[in-house]
């Protein structure tokens, strides 16, 4: 398997490409003043989508595709280059694309097949249509109302002892700012499924200190605007990308780290992508750990009792999207923990079923139920990820009740699980 | 001054609400609400709302020169909806669907919203204002009638057959009531003989048992399953003395059925009580007897599921109350039986099978055992939803994750219309002290207080916007959360107090999404006095009026402190 590069270095290679398309029907190259050489036409150039080969091989790797036979991206593609803006408009499976990165990593031709999504669903949105969310859109409705500069949230109250009841010590002018994300507000609404946003928060700053760092954590912090850029807010999430930027900028902060994959991926890449500079290195927690020292733990399988063996799911974002697949495995390593890897993993991964909230229906649960019964199949007591969101994904689908027994397997966080094993080992 | 409509847009979303013909129809009711709300504005602000292309007022559309013209406005504009805005319209609501559909507009196209008890009288002191709620609320009615859809109509075949479970004195005595009356009866029995705990005193009634032409007689058998659905259920019994090697688990299965109605009869609760329990989805109670299993609508209306229990499985009882009891039972089958037929009432759920992702909440959630888990793909399951058991409240389509299954009438984009509306003329980026408090009230409690404090001429502040919901289970976080983003200074939720929720536990579903809710808005830093929830009485009008002005009070003194 060729090395694989993660999207933000692949895009130098759709840049290498001609800048001037030997298309036809393009009269004005840059688009006369006053003309519609449409949002499409412009997508088109920039990106080079006219590489595509129609290999199918986008439809073929596509997880939806094959639950869905409907939802074809070789057919998106196809009807950007055909030009066929209204068709993809009115797509009704524009909001189900998880964006996982999965078809252009294996796309021969560099195609960056979900940045077109993310170009169609930013136009629809501009013309009044939009995704209905799921979970009643609570989540999209808190995301906005942080896009309101006067808002004084409350969101700190998680900030108390680490899960095995050690001290959390936090410092107001730490060079390490922690961006905690919507992990809080995830724990309160995903409470009945047992989703523990406020112990992946303690966790992460437990390990933090672990490495003898005492991080700032913003009292004013917005969510990171991923979501509602990739439903087509692109106004949103640069008003949420602006607020952070301030309050990031104004916290004297020399670098960043979080424990989401999608607040990593933001901030790295999406916000320098619409000028937004927070002027700071960013890190995943795991980039952090495997970089560093840390106690190791001795005896760590005992200390983490019933668990022998664990098996470890790449989040989208974190491993296709920012190239981090090592780093978790690292840490794992430093654990001494049996790791027995599902068959797809690192870029092979399955994608946990959803994403952005704007799609949900019997093919994502397909999925997921795919993903637990290959993550069963490893015969781990655990599962582990570095993404709250695939977390929740996975429990939901585990409250199904016919198939309860056959996919179930106890998720945790990987910051929950180095906390725990540091907690135990008293390091 | 009165605030102008904006047009309804929704935000960022294709309309996709059909716009109807519709009509608006204000009634004055003489000078009681003429007296307090400029009806002349009201109709001039309603002509402008969207989709509405007729809006008058008259004396009382509700007499019978009223309902004639009514009538002919209907014919003569060719509205194919209409909103009528005047008194209760749980006095009204039925007389005005009748008079609508002789017309030949659809009964379920038909809205009610009260600007008598819920506006003029309440808030006849401050007349500008009182006029303003009306406008909103008649404007809320109407962005509601124009996303409703025609209700599909379900109707089921009684079939005129009975199944007895249990031959003791309970369920023989059933049997001859039933067989008597010239109705079919299969009656199942576990033991090798008839006559149960009573026997060997039930001697005669066992005799005619198994001599009536019209009874089937199936001892040595249990029941193994019950499929099929309201009006022809199939019944599977296994036969322990009659082995078939084929089957591994032995004894004999066979299909019984279609039955319009099940007896259960079968005494003291045992084991295989739970069992029969779970499979006719009949609740128990902590000592395993089934309890009264009539899911009341209202006074008098009753699901009616054609399933009785009678004697020692519904509570320990003599001889002489286990007979009356089978007497009752079989009275009520009988006349389930002579129905022939059953239409499905309230507008029910419908679940979408594109977007149902299998995970079985609805089916926890639903208080009348009206949702089934069928299999398909690979192991994973899709909701299906009995039309003539669904009472359409709402509980399932709240804690639907995928929003797969709607309630025609109450689909979150009609809720959201509404709300949208009535925070209309709210700056979301400052939600100040003249922002509308929304209430959410259930139409069995806070509604029909607010009603009574209404007809009894209390006051309340006149800045509530109230949205009127079958059930307050049919909320979820995120609606609630959405009235915030939309600029309410307030939410208010109003249930049914504990245990006397209309739709079972709608109330409990209601507590938990608003704990949820709760637990967000204190995330985001939302006075805690902005959002409540209160369990009110439907007859305490004093209650309700002092609740409202002190939560309205709470909201306002928050934002002054801004």
């Amino acid at each position: 398997m060729t090395e694989v590069l993660p999207h933000h270095e692949n895009r130098d290679m759709t840049e290498a490409g001609p800048k001037e398309p030997n298309l036809a029907c393009t009269n004005h190259p840059d688009g006369a003043p006053g003309d519609q050489a449409s949002w499409l036409e412009r997508h088109v150039r920039e990106t080079g989508i006219f590489r595509c080969l129609e290999c199918g091989k986008c439809t073929a790797i596509c997880p939806i595709s094959q639950y869905d036979h409907a939802f074809s991206p070789r057919r998106s593609v196809g009807r950007a280059l055909m030009r066929h803006d209204e068709a993809l408009l009115s797509d009704d499976r524009l909001w189900a694309c998880f964006t996982c990165w999965h078809c252009s990593l294996v796309c021969p031709a560099g195609v960056a097949y979900p940045d077109l999504t993310l170009a169609v669903r930013t136009e629809a949105r501009r013309l009044g249509a939009a995704a209905v969310c799921t979970h009643g859109e609570a989540i999209h409705a808190w995301m906005r109302m942080m896009m309101d500069p006067e808002l004084k949230q409350d969101r700190l109250g998680w900030v108390t002892s680490s899960p095995q009841g050690g001290e959390l010590v936090t410092r107001a002018d730490s060079d390490t700012l922690y961006f905690v994300g919507c992990a809080p507000y995830y724990g309160a609404l995903f409470k009945p499924l047992g989703v523990d946003g406020d112990g992946i928060a303690r966790s992460t700053v437990r390990v933090l200190n672990a490495l003898g760092i005492e991080p700032q954590v913003l009292a004013d912090e917005r969510c990171c605007g991923h979501d509602l850029l990739w439903e087509g807010d692109v106004e949103g999430f640069r008003t949420l990308a602006q607020l952070n930027a301030n309050l990031v900028r104004k916290s004297g902060a020399k670098q960043v780290v979080t424990s989401c994959p999608e607040c990593a991926r933001a901030l790295k890449i999406d916000y320098p992508d619409h000028g937004i500079d927070l002027g700071v290195e960013i890190f995943h927690l795991t980039e952090l750990l495997a970089d560093s020292d840390w106690p190791s733990a001795q005896h760590a399988a005992h200390s983490t009792q019933h668990v022998s063996r664990i098996t470890y799911h790449d989040p989208c974002r974190l491993g296709r999207h920012l190239g981090v697949y090592d780093a978790p495995r690292q840490v794992i390593e430093r654990l001494e923990l049996e790791l027995a890897e599902m068959p797809r993993n690192r870029g092979n991964a399955l994608c946990c079923g959803t994403n952005g909230w704007t799609h949900c229906a019997i093919a994502n649960k397909a999925i997921q139920v795919e993903r637990l019964r290959e993550a069963r199949a490893t015969g781990a007591d655990l599962l582990v990820t570095a993404c709250i969101k695939c977390q929740i994904h996975f429990k939901c689908a585990m409250q199904d009740q016919l198939l309860g027994d056959e996919i179930a397997i106890e998720i945790k966080d990987l910051a929950t699980l180095v906390a725990e094993v540091l907690d135990n080992n008293e390091l | 001054m009165v605030a102008s409509f904006s047009t309804v847009q929704p935000v960022g979303r294709t309309a996709s609400h059909q716009l109807g013909r519709i009509g608006v129809f204000i009634c004055e009711c003489g000078d009681k609400v003429a007296g307090v709300l400029d009806v002349e504005f009201l109709a001039e602000s309603a002509r402008r709302l969207p989709g509405t292309i007729y809006a008058g007022h008259a004396p009382y559309w509700c007499s019978a020169d009223g309902r004639e013209r009514l009538q002919e406005t209907i014919r003569a504009e060719r509205l194919e909806r209409i909103v009528v805005a005047g008194c209760s319209p749980r006095t009204h609501r039925r007389l005005f669907q009748e008079t609508a559909a002789e017309a030949g507009v659809d009964r379920a196209l038909v809205g009610l919203v009260n600007i008598r008890e819920g506006c003029a009288w309440p808030h006849r002191g401050e007349a500008g204002a009182a006029t303003t709620r009306a406008q909103a609320q008649i404007g809320m009615e109407v962005v509601h009638v124009a996303e409703l859809t025609p209700r599909p109509r379900a109707e089921v075949h009684i079939t005129p057959a009975v199944l007895v479970i249990g031959g003791g004195l309970a369920g023989m005595t059933a049997c001859l009531e039933l067989a008597d009356a010239g109705v079919p009866v299969t009656l199942v029995e576990r033991a090798p003989t008839l006559g149960g705990t009573a026997a060997p005193d039930t001697r005669d009634l066992t005799d005619a048992v198994q001599t009536h032409p019209g009874i089937s007689v199936k001892l040595n058998t249990h029941v193994a399953n019950v499929d099929g659905s309201v009006g022809s259920y199939l019944v599977t019994t296994t036969n322990h003395k009659m082995r078939n090697t084929s089957t591994p688990r032995g004894g004999k299965r066979t299909q019984h059925g279609p039955f319009g109605a099940i007896i259960v009869a079968t005494g003291v609760p045992d084991q295989e009580t739970n069992e029969l329990a779970k499979l006719l989805r009949l609740p128990q109670d902590a000592q395993g007897y089934l309890p009264e299993c009539r899911i009341r609508l209202r006074p008098g209306t009753y699901v009616e599921r054609g399933v009785y229990v009678c004697g020692s499985a519904h509570y320990p009882c003599d001889a002489a109350e286990t007979q009356f009891q089978a007497y009752s039972a079989a009275s009520r089958a009988l006349r389930h039986l002579r129905r022939v037929k059953m239409t499905a009432q309230a507008p029910v759920a419908q679940v979408n099978a594109e977007k149902c992702n299998g995970c079985g909440d609805c089916l926890t959630v639903c208080p009348f055992a009206a949702v089934t888990l069928e299999e398909r793909l690979e192991g994973l399951s899709l909701s299906v939803i009995d039309p003539l058991l669904c009472t359409g409240c709402g509980n399932c389509v709240s804690v639907c994750p995928v929003g797969a299954v709607t309630v025609a009438g109450w689909a979150d984009s009609q809720l959201e219309a509404q709300m949208r509306l009535a925070l209309g003329e709210a700056l979301p980026q400052a939600a100040s002290s003249q922002s509308p408090v929304l209430i959410f009230a259930c139409e069995w409690s806070g509604y029909a207080a607010a009603e009574l404090a209404g007809a009894q001429k209390l006051s309340y502040p006149s800045s509530v916007r109230m949205i009127r919901l079958d059930c307050s289970g049919r909320l979820q976080p995120g609606l609630i959360l959405k009235a915030f983003e939309m600029g309410a200074a307030g939410v208010l939720v109003l249930g049914c107090e504990p245990k006397v929720c209309h739709y079972e536990r709608g109330n409990e579903r209601a507590a938990a999404a608003y704990q949820q809710a709760e637990a967000i808005t204190g995330l985001l830093g939302l006075p805690s006095t902005r959002l409540q929830i209160a369990w009110t009485p439907p007859d305490d009008g004093p209650a309700f009026a002092e609740l409202v002005t002190r939560f309205v009070e709470g909201v306002e003194e928050v934002g002054a402190g801004k």
